[in-house]
Formats: C-alpha cells, sequence, structure tokens
C-alpha cells in the first residue's frame, strides 16, 4: 500500500466551512490533490521557478474521474470521533456504500451519542451536542473539498501559476501557488520526483485573515 | 484550524483517505474520521 498525508491549515474564519455532504466525496477529492502531488512528471518538477504545464491539470482530471469510478465499486467502515474540550463526545461507525445513482450512502452500525438522554433540559443539551457535532462533520468534509480543487478549473489555475523549486534537504521539489481557495491565500505541495509518491501539502491562508 | 489527512491506495489502485483529522485549538475540538475494510462489491 502506499502512503500519502497531505496536510492544509484555514484560517479560523473559515471554521464554518462546510465540507462535502459526504466523506467520500470529499475523499474523490482529495486525491485530486494527491493526484496532483504526484501526477506532474518528474521534469517539470525539476525546473525551477517556472509555470506547471497545463496538461498536468488534464492528467489530475483524468485521474480523478478514473478513482471516482473505481470508489463506486467499494463498501467500506468509516469511523467518526469528536473530541471536545478533551473529552469523546462522539463515537460513530458508519458503513459507507454507494446508491444505484452513485450518491453515499451512509449507515450507521453505531453511535454512542444516538440515544438521548430523558429529562427536558439534558435532552436539549444532548441535541445540542449532536447538531454541533453534525456541524463540525459538515465542516471537515467541505474543509476538504476545498482544499483539494474539485473542480477542474482551480486545478488548471493552480498548475498556471504554479512555480516549482527544489530539492529540498528531503528531496523533496515544492509547488506553489497563490489564491487557489480564497484570495492571498498560498498552497504548496511537495513531491518526490523518484517515486512520484509520499507527496503532501499546505494550505497557508491570507495573512489578513489570521487573527 | 488545520487539516490533515492521510491516503492509501489499494492494490486495486483505489486511493482512499485512510485517516483525517481536523482540530480547532482555539475552541479545543476536533475530529477524527478512520476509513477502513474497504470491500469490491462485485
Amino acid at each position: 500500500m502506499t502512503e500519502t498525508k497531505v496536510r492544509s491549515i484555514s484560517p479560523e474564519s473559515r471554521g464554518t466551512t462546510v465540507i462535502g455532504r459526504t466523506l467520500c466525496h470529499e475523499t474523490s477529492a482529495c486525491l485530486a490533490l494527491i493526484v496532483i502531488a504526484l501526477g506532474p512528471p518528474p521534469p517539470i518538477l525539476a525546473q525551477t521557478s517556472q509555470s506547471a504545464p497545463t496538461d498536468g491539470a488534464l492528467l489530475v482530471t483524468e485521474a480523478r474521474t478514473a478513482n471516482a469510478a473505481l470508489m463506486r465499486q467499494y463498501s467500506w467502515t468509516s469511523r467518526t470521533e469528536m473530541i471536545d474540550q478533551g473529552q469523546v463526545k462522539d463515537v460513530r461507525i458508519e458503513e459507507v456504500t454507494y446508491g444505484s445513482e452513485g450518491q453515499l450512502q451512509r449507515r450507521v452500525l453505531n453511535d454512542q451519542a444516538m440515544s438521548l438522554p430523558f429529562g427536558f433540559l439534558r435532552r436539549r443539551v444532548a441535541e445540542h451536542e449532536r447538531q454541533k457535532v453534525e456541524e463540525y462533520l459538515a465542516g471537515l468534509r467541505s474543509l476538504l473539498e476545498d482544499y483539494t480543487l474539485p473542480r477542474t478549473g482551480r486545478v488548471q489555475d493552480f498548475m498556471n501559476a504554479a512555480t516549482a523549486s527544489g530539492p529540498d534537504a528531503g528531496g523533496l521539489f515544492e509547488m506553489s501557488g497563490r489564491n487557489v481557495v480564497v484570495p492571498g491565500d498560498t498552497l504548496s505541495i511537495w513531491v518526490d520526483p523518484r517515486t512520484r509518491q509520499g507527496g503532501r501539502s499546505r494550505y497557508r491562508p491570507p495573512s489578513t485573515a489570521t487573527a | 484550524m488545520s487539516l490533515t489527512a492521510t491516503f492509501k491506495t489499494l492494490p486495486s489502485g483505489l486511493n482512499h483517505v485512510a485517516y483525517a483529522e481536523v482540530t480547532v485549538p482555539t475552541r479545543q475540538i476536533s475530529i477524527q474520521v478512520q476509513n477502513f475494510d474497504y470491500d469490491r462489491n462485485n
């Protein structure tokens, strides 16, 4: 198995960002970022301070489409844990499948927060907690989607504007672009040109947005 | 807020998010998601 890590950082002001409705949806979207990291041919990455090729965006789009199609043939288990103030507030285990129309379907197998307590006040508190979990889950999925450039246009824009430099001490080449998700932001992707694997990325919010 | 995601590739070539975590330090909240037991349906 190949393992790749992606790290993104967004401004707190975007804390209400919505994350896609389904994890798998953003999963396939996230893959785009990986493909971006792994897809561009090494000669391009070896260049310094030059624009990436427009062909890269096409490669990304094709790879994402193929992976999305393959993903629909699978079902899997998803375990979601929410930790609030150091305490586990909710553990949700779901079976995830694709429906006949290609939509994600989630069936909860075990949810510690499913049963609400008796008593009006306690119940209201529990309902509030549950709503908070749902909001953060939605935010998580949207965040993933935003950071993985779900639209071809964004991929194209990033690759057109990206500059490449490196290698760094670890042999990785870096591609960086600005105004990727929000104006003034920066997206950097590190790629190992030898293996074209093990890429990582970091999203930096606009400096003006960080309070 | 920070987001970390770990991806894995199955022998079939499928890439998927194996682990994702979002943390909101200012609110001391984090959400961790693990995806596993991928099973091909056909």
